[in-house]
């Protein structure tokens, strides 16, 4: 039982406020370079500004809401998500040939991103519940229902970028519950068959074989073992006839998604950009506003999904680092709040979260420095974007809401 | 909670922070220079600037030759199949045209139309359209105003490449041409202009202009009396030269049948040569004048000596000579007054060939006169040791040798100006666009041929061929005119014809210092053959009208028997009107000079061009941004208006956007 100060920072996560304030105003400079030369994105840095204001209310309604409100609206939240998603699909308004956007009363959002939030908390929800044995086949089964029912309909949009998220969600809940290696395998195995099976035949051996000797590794009842291998096999046959029945064009939009380079003037293109303009960069960078490749628009989405560019441009290698260790800062403090809360439930939501940023950040930033394919998701709090900034906010105001409730739970 | 596990993360995390680390360093410092050069060589582009070609005046200052600055607006078909019936209505309203007139150029199967050719505010007006499929280019285009007018002085220009392919055009094509500038770009990922770096630009260096020796109004009526005589006799063509023998100013070159360099594909390459100097022909008797000169210089002949001429037959071994009259003994002033062969024969046996030889080089024939004009032919004229038995003879009298007219002439001059050969020239002076001299033509003397005293000696044997010889028909009350005729058989497969003659006539005035010298040649006349009859004529014709325009020599005419109303008439030259009538008046430029800038209030840059524009902006310390080429037609920040620091004005000139560089 620690010392509780009646100090306000001690009710108040002010560390990690502060690195996520210092990162949003990094991106509010980033978003001011990255528009000022094109005049029909010119008020997107005076819209960020507005949606950051929104947030921070929503954030601090978030900390100071009574935590079990937060327990007791999941599943009311997870069932709106999954409504919305389906709503998309039919009242979606098309953006870049994906239905992502949904319109209501003149604000327009992405139900993705409260999907997200609602998943992070049914899964921690579902996981921290005392009758929960994750090694049992039944429950692992419902976790993975819970996280994928979401990816379901957000790849019918179709936004294939999003769908990682989940993946990242559930696997870092799932190792956190404290999952075996086995029930790991059992988890991942069948996902990395299926896209292995995209990469062609030989592939798709290559991967059975591994998970042939894994299985003979963990020494498992031989029908158990059997069962997984069938799992493997039909998941890699089902993706592969999947795949056959597309459409050209979305077999196109899966074939660039895996290999950027099969189309080097769509989404290679932009991945060359993006590393050119981080490398002329240099060291110290040409400095603000003087980024040629970010002024002249070399760079598509330069103020979203390639914010990282016009950093990596104008503030050098200097600039790039400090953002990366800003972000590690953030991850390390989060890992460290899950570590001390004791209540699986929100252990679990801390994670969950941590989740959510961190593959948005490490699928972003390797996008933008070329180690990663280019998939359409944005930096956290840096990338312009309110739907994307709200949702982010309101998973930060959780945790610091979780934080200022830790000491009534001891 | 589980301490292995916030291991697993903490250690996936460390191996990733270092992964992107890593790359980061690998691409910002390893990668840099090879990626800062990846990144220059798209952001940076050359472009270039054309320069204007230059205008060529004649020796008054008129306007010959000038560019027009034309747009042309070119439809691809295919990307414009839903943006084709917006096109044709916008540029129905801007021209006045019926949208029928345009919707008929797409009934075609070409994949690229033009639309539109057109200059100035309507130009300016239909460059502001900006639909899918719809370009532009900028075509100047070659204005020749007086149309056929000394076609074959001016040449013409290539409507594609605006190259000079004839004449003047072709011969001064580095001159009008100038030299195109360049200047270094900032261009987005479209290729579109977004800045330039001016303090790194080469300006386009416009052409300079060519004022030519060419008077206007004479070389239109050569060009008139010409056509005339061609039509008159029936000729199959005609050419003649006025020159200044003076100086060996080229005072005027026509050609029948001509041609209009504004159209210069609709006639055939034979029209377009310039007969003048790319033309061979045997002389005949107007090269008597050679002959009988080098006689005199050599003090081998007088004047008063009677040559027996043997009534009009002389048989010499391998040839016959035959005159056109049967007189029996004639002076050497008739013999070259009434242009006998046979006396000319007989009197070149008194100098060597030789000597003759060195005569005839020395008066120019044989070599090309370097007149600056191109495809000029040498002549033909062989060594001595090569002459036949019947050239001893011949060459005298104008067979066997080739010379062109303006060979023929320049001897002429020579002949008559006090012995000195000039090199003829027609350019006059070079001067810049804004009139400083570049080059002034002084008259070059290429050598001294013969004697004052030798050249008086033929001035006067010239005016007798006119006072009682072949040349009667040239001759002018109150203006002394000296002359020579020529009728020479043209060889007709390899036979000199009955039918096919040249008739010429050199004659130059006033004999006593001959300020205005001519040939005319008349190619196979059919209802006349001689020089005397044919070309004499017409020479007269075009010097009475040179007289009536000449201040100095007006006064001397006396009434001239029928052509007393030409000489009287006061408006002598017919008014040829221009295409356009004020071809050269520039629209009114807005200038970056003369605009008053205040640092804090920004301006109107509108009409401006980019490049001035640019100026401005730099001048204010002015951040700015360009789309677009040619004309400001809109800036963001309006005119007037306080400029906030650090701000941005976009800058909009005519849009490029698809002028099917992508």
């Amino acid at each position: 039982m620690r010392k509780v100060s009646k100090d306000i920072f001690d009710k108040f996560e002010y560390r990690l406020f502060g690195i996520v304030t210092l990162i949003t105003l990094i991106g509010f400079l980033a978003i001011y370079s990255a528009t000022k030369t094109s005049p029909a994105e010119q008020g997107n840095f005076l819209k960020q500004i507005y949606s950051w204001i929104l947030s921070i209310i929503l954030l601090f309604g978030v900390t100071f809401i009574p935590t079990r409100f937060i327990k007791s609206s999941t599943i009311a939240l997870y069932a709106g998500s999954l409504i919305l998603l389906v709503a998309v699909l039919f009242f979606g308004k098309i953006v870049g040939g994906q239905k992502c956007w949904i319109h209501i009363a003149g604000f327009s959002f992405q139900p993705s991103e409260m999907a997200k939030i609602s998943v992070v908390l049914a899964l921690a929800q579902f996981l921290s519940r005392p009758q929960t044995d994750i090694e049992s086949f039944k429950d692992i089964s419902i976790a993975l229902a819970i996280g994928l029912l979401p990816v379901f309909l957000i790849m019918m949009e179709p936004d294939l970028g999003s769908s990682f998220i989940f993946f990242g969600i559930i696997l870092f809940m799932l190792f956190w519950n404290g999952i075996s290696m086995f029930g790991l395998f059992f988890v991942l195995s069948p996902g990395v068959t299926a896209i292995s099976s995209l990469f062609g035949t030989y592939y798709l051996i290559g991967t059975l074989a591994i998970s042939i000797a894994f299985l003979a590794l963990f020494r498992k009842d031989i029908f158990l073992s059997g069962s997984i291998l069938a799992i493997n096999v039909s998941a890699g046959f089902f993706v592969d006839y999947v795949y056959r029945v597309l459409s050209p064009h979305q077999q196109r939009r899966i074939m660039t998604f895996i290999d950027p380079t099969s189309d080097p003037l769509g989404a290679g293109y932009n991945s060359l950009q993006a590393k050119i303009a981080i490398g002329s960069g240099g060291f110290w960078g040409k400095g603000y506003l003087s980024g040629r490749q970010t002024q002249l628009h070399f760079i598509p989405a330069q103020w979203t999904d390639f914010i990282f560019c016009t950093i990596g441009e104008e503030f050098g290698l200097v600039g790039s680092v400090i953002v990366l260790f800003l972000f590690a800062v953030f991850f390390v403090r989060l890992l460290k709040l899950a570590q001390f809360e004791k209540d699986k439930y929100y252990s679990l939501i801390v994670i969950g979260s941590l989740a959510v940023f961190f593959v948005h950040f490490i699928v972003n930033v390797g996008m933008a420095i070329g180690i990663m394919p280019v998939i359409g998701i944005p930096l956290p709090f840096i990338s312009y974007g309110g739907s994307a900034l709200l949702s982010n906010m309101l998973l930060l105001g959780i945790i610091l809401n979780i934080y200022r409730n830790r000491v009534a739970r001891d | 909670m589980n301490d292995s596990r916030l291991l697993g993360f903490a250690s996936v995390t460390l191996v990733i922070a270092f992964l992107l680390s890593w790359r980061l360093y690998s691409i910002q410092v390893i990668q840099h220079d090879e990626l800062l050069y990846q990144a220059q060589r798209r952001q940076f582009g050359e472009e270039l600037l054309p320069s204007g070609r230059g205008m060529i005046y004649d020796r008054s200052m008129t306007v010959l030759a000038y560019s027009k600055p034309y747009t042309a607006f070119y439809v691809s078909v295919k990307q414009a199949n839903k943006t084709s019936e917006k096109i044709i209505k916008s540029f129905a309203k801007v021209t006045g045209k019926s949208p029928e007139h345009y919707r008929g150029f797409f009934s075609t199967r070409e994949s690229r139309i033009i639309l539109e050719k057109t200059t100035g505010d309507i130009a300016l007006q239909l460059k502001a359209i900006n639909y899918d499929g719809l370009s532009y280019q900028e075509e100047p285009q070659r204005i020749y105003p007086y149309n056929t007018l000394a076609a074959h002085i001016l040449g013409y220009t290539d409507k594609k490449s605006f190259c000079g392919m004839d004449g003047i055009e072709k011969e001064c094509d580095t001159i009008l041409k100038g030299a195109a500038g360049k200047r270094t770009i900032l261009r987005d990922p479209m290729g579109n202009m977004i800045a330039s770096l001016e303090d790194e630009a080469v300006q386009a260096n416009p052409g300079d202009n060519v004022i030519l020796t060419i008077d206007k109004n004479i070389q239109e009526t050569l060009e008139e009396e010409l056509g005339k005589t061609v039509t008159e006799f029936d000729a199959k063509s005609g050419c003649g030269i006025i020159m200044n023998p003076q100086n060996g100013e080229i005072i005027a070159i026509a050609n029948v049948r001509t041609y209009n360099p504004n159209s210069y594909g609709s006639y055939p390459d034979s029209i377009r040569r310039n007969l003048c100097i790319s033309d061979m022909y045997e002389p005949g008797s107007t090269f008597k004048g050679i002959t009988l000169t080098s006689l005199i210089e050599k003090n081998l002949v007088r004047e008063s000596e009677v040559i027996p001429v043997n009534g009009g037959v002389y048989k010499l071994p391998g040839i016959t000579i035959t005159d056109s009259h049967g007189a029996n003994e004639l002076s050497v002033e008739d013999v070259f007054a009434h242009s006998s062969n046979i006396g000319m024969a007989k009197l070149s046996t008194r100098i060597s060939k030789d000597e003759l030889y060195k005569y005839i080089r020395a008066f120019g024939f044989g070599s090309q006169t370097q007149v600056e004009l191109p495809a000029e032919a040498n002549g033909g004229l062989d060594i001595p040791g090569k002459w036949d038995r019947v050239q001893n003879y011949t060459i005298a009298y104008g067979y066997g040798v080739l010379v062109t007219p303006l060979q023929m002439v320049s001897a002429y001059s020579a002949m008559i100006n006090g012995g000195t050969l000039y090199q003829p020239h027609i350019i006059k002076k070079i001067v810049t666009p804004s009139g400083d001299l570049v080059k002034d033509n002084i008259p070059v003397a290429i050598r001294r041929v013969i004697s004052r005293e030798t050249s008086d000696r033929m001035k006067k044997l010239c005016v007798r061929v006119i006072e009682q010889g072949t040349g009667e028909l040239a001759k002018i009350n109150g203006v002394e005119v000296g002359g020579k005729t020529g009728t020479a058989r043209i060889l007709v497969n390899k036979v000199y014809s009955n039918k096919e003659y040249n008739a010429s006539f050199i004659g130059f005035f006033p004999a006593s210092k001959p300020k205005y010298i001519g040939i005319i040649l008349v190619k196979s006349p059919r209802s006349n053959i001689f020089g005397g009859s044919v070309a004499a004529p017409a020479f007269k014709r075009v010097a009475l009208k040179i007289i009536a325009g000449d201040s100095e020599l007006k006064g001397l005419l006396k009434s001239n028997k029928g052509d007393s109303k030409i000489a009287e008439t006061p408006q002598v030259f017919r008014q040829v009107s221009p295409v356009s009538t004020n071809p050269i008046q520039p629209a009114p430029v807005k200038l970056a000079a003369n605009m008053k800038i205040d640092p804090l209030t920004m301006p109107d840059l509108t009409e401006l061009s980019i490049r001035d524009a640019v100026f401005i902006a730099k001048k204010l310390n002015l951040q700015y941004r360009i789309s677009g080429y040619g004309k400001v037609l809109s800036q963001s920040i309006d005119a007037g208006r306080r400029i906030r620091k650090g701000e941005v004005c976009f800058i909009k000139g005519i849009s490029q956007s698809d002028m099917g560089r992508f």
